[in-house]
């Protein structure tokens, strides 16, 4: 595995341009964007640097070769959880202290915890999203995956979509005041003591979530003719 | 080292339908046209692909089983499937010595440079026959006991053919035990090379025959229509219909040197076995 992941991070910094943009990028969203938005665009993009790893390895034909290299298949897919794992991590930090970093320069003092707070959320939402890419690029290919993809964000557009209106349309009152409740609640009950209870305990959630990604992925590799 | 019995595989209308064995130091040549089920065969070796019913055991254990640890034992050079094309040779030499124990990041240097091979070059904008000479070298990088290289020379010129080769057999006089199997459909790849050669044709052994005693022994005989229908068949194997008549190759030269003495019977190569037993009629 140690093998695997020092191609992934080898193949990932060999192309300095793309990494060019992207800082180049981050620097301009960190100093026009307010807050801690630069926390999730870091992490999202992360992850997204992460998965795009698989379509490397499935072009030109290159899986066959990978998996007669010194590894099995439940190896390769583990190494892929990880180094998701390592860049969204990388991704909080460097998001954080960017934001951090901006907000002194602009404004003599640190980004207030709140926003960082609001920011971090972003992590579990996107080890969710992984969780979801790994499997569909792992069993259907980069290309297919993407459409994939599309098609479910748009089947969740659509349902979201439709159980809002249907909800405003029977229980006008209910949908603003539940929301209501879930932020009193967030704010005054945990909000003190309990500051950090709802990232950990997403992040803790995503982290169940990536497991059964993990497992379905290594299903799906393992049963895959290359 | 390597022994499949009754491997059989199917892909819509092709059915591979094969047993052969690797004996430990031996080395093997799988011949074959285009789409005889050679890749194929090496697939599920590597395991790959999955079967749909035989035994295939490779090191002693299940092809499809094959551990991290028992691949290390294990070099392969794939046709058509390497390294992505964004890395250098200089990452490829730190990817090895972090997957092998044996593999020395300074001599797979040397060794590439010495084959022409730039450190600092993508791997994406090399030759083809550069490419051909990474994946060996590659598959060479440390110390096996199977070698498995398919079609490690395709589409390549004479010169990097040669060079290939080259490597092939100095990492022979290095490591006596390791087995190789090398499937190729360039005659002269095998002749030097190979203890023994497998030919498979429409996903079947149609021979199996030590090299020396194939290049000794076999023959063949170009007669014309009159001389074949009068011609003692009882050691000719195939026939091919040509122009002048029909082409015969034959598993005993000398008989035929000795019992028909006015016809020109020729040394069997690789190249007639693959023209004649697949593209002509098994007797």
């Amino acid at each position: 595995m140690k093998g695997l992941m020092v191609k992934d991070l080898r193949l990932l910094f060999s192309q300095k341009k793309t990494w060019l943009m992207y800082i180049m990028l981050c620097l301009m969203m960190s100093f026009s964007m307010q807050g801690a938005f630069i926390v999730g665009y870091t992490v999202m993009l992360a992850g997204v640097i992460g998965i795009s790893t698989i379509s490397y390895d499935q072009a030109d034909n290159g899986m066959p070769f990978l998996l007669t290299l010194p590894t099995d298949r439940k190896g390769y897919v583990r190494e892929k959880y990880l180094l998701c794992l390592l860049m969204e991590a990388c991704g909080a930090a460097v998001g954080i202290i960017l934001c951090e970093v901006t907000s002194l320069v602009k404004n003599g003092s640190g980004v207030p915890a709140d926003d960082i707070r609001s920011a971090v959320v972003v992590i579990p939402v996107m080890l969710i999203l992984v969780s979801f890419m790994a499997p569909i690029n792992l069993k259907y290919g980069a290309e297919k995956a993407r459409l994939v993809m599309m098609i479910a964000y748009g089947i969740i557009g659509a349902i979201t979509a439709s159980a809002v209106v249907l909800m405003q349309d029977i229980m006008p009152d209910l949908g603003h005041s539940a929301l209501v409740k879930i932020k009193v609640f967030f704010d005054e009950t945990l909000g003190g003591t309990y500051f950090w209870t709802v990232p950990v305990v997403l992040t803790v959630l995503s982290l169940a979530v990536m497991y059964v990604s993990y497992r379905i992925s290594v299903r799906i590799v393992s049963n895959k003719e290359y | 080292m390597v022994r499949i019995e009754n491997l059989i595989k199917r892909y819509g209308d092709f059915t591979l339908d094969i047993s052969m064995e690797i004996p430990k130091g031996k080395v093997t040549g799988l011949v074959g046209r285009n789409g005889a089920g050679k890749t194929t065969t090496i697939k599920v070796l590597l395991g790959l692909i999955k079967i749909d019913s035989g035994k295939v055991s490779v090191m002693g254990k299940d092809a499809a089983a094959l551990t991290a640890e028992d691949r290390k034992r294990i070099g392969a050079a794939l046709a058509e499937s390497g390294f992505s094309g964004l890395l250098r040779v200089r990452d490829v030499a730190e990817i090895l010595s972090a997957m092998y124990d044996d593999t020395d990041r300074e001599s797979f240097l040397r060794l590439c440079g010495r084959f022409g091979l730039p450190e600092d070059k993508q791997i994406k904008e090399f030759s083809t026959g550069m490419k051909a000479k990474l994946r060996v070298l590659t598959a060479l990088s440390h110390r096996s006991d199977l070698l498995i290289m398919d079609e490690p020379t395709a589409g390549l010129d004479v010169e990097a053919r040669n060079e290939i080769l080259d490597m092939l057999r100095d990492y022979l006089r290095e490591n006596e035990d390791c087995s190789i199997l090398i499937s190729s459909h360039i005659s002269s790849d095998l002749e030097n090379l190979c203890d023994d050669i497998y030919l498979i044709n429409s996903g079947r052994v149609i021979l199996h025959e030590e090299t020396d005693r194939l290049l000794d022994s076999y023959g063949v005989m170009r007669v014309d229509e009159e001389t074949y229908e009068t011609l003692d068949r009882q050691h000719i194997l195939a026939v091919r219909k040509e122009n002048f008549g029909y082409s015969c190759f034959a598993d005993d030269r000398r008989y035929y040197e000795e019992s028909c003495p006015g016809i020109v019977i020729q040394k069997g190569s690789i190249d007639d076995l693959i023209l004649i037993m697949a593209g002509g009629e098994l007797l």
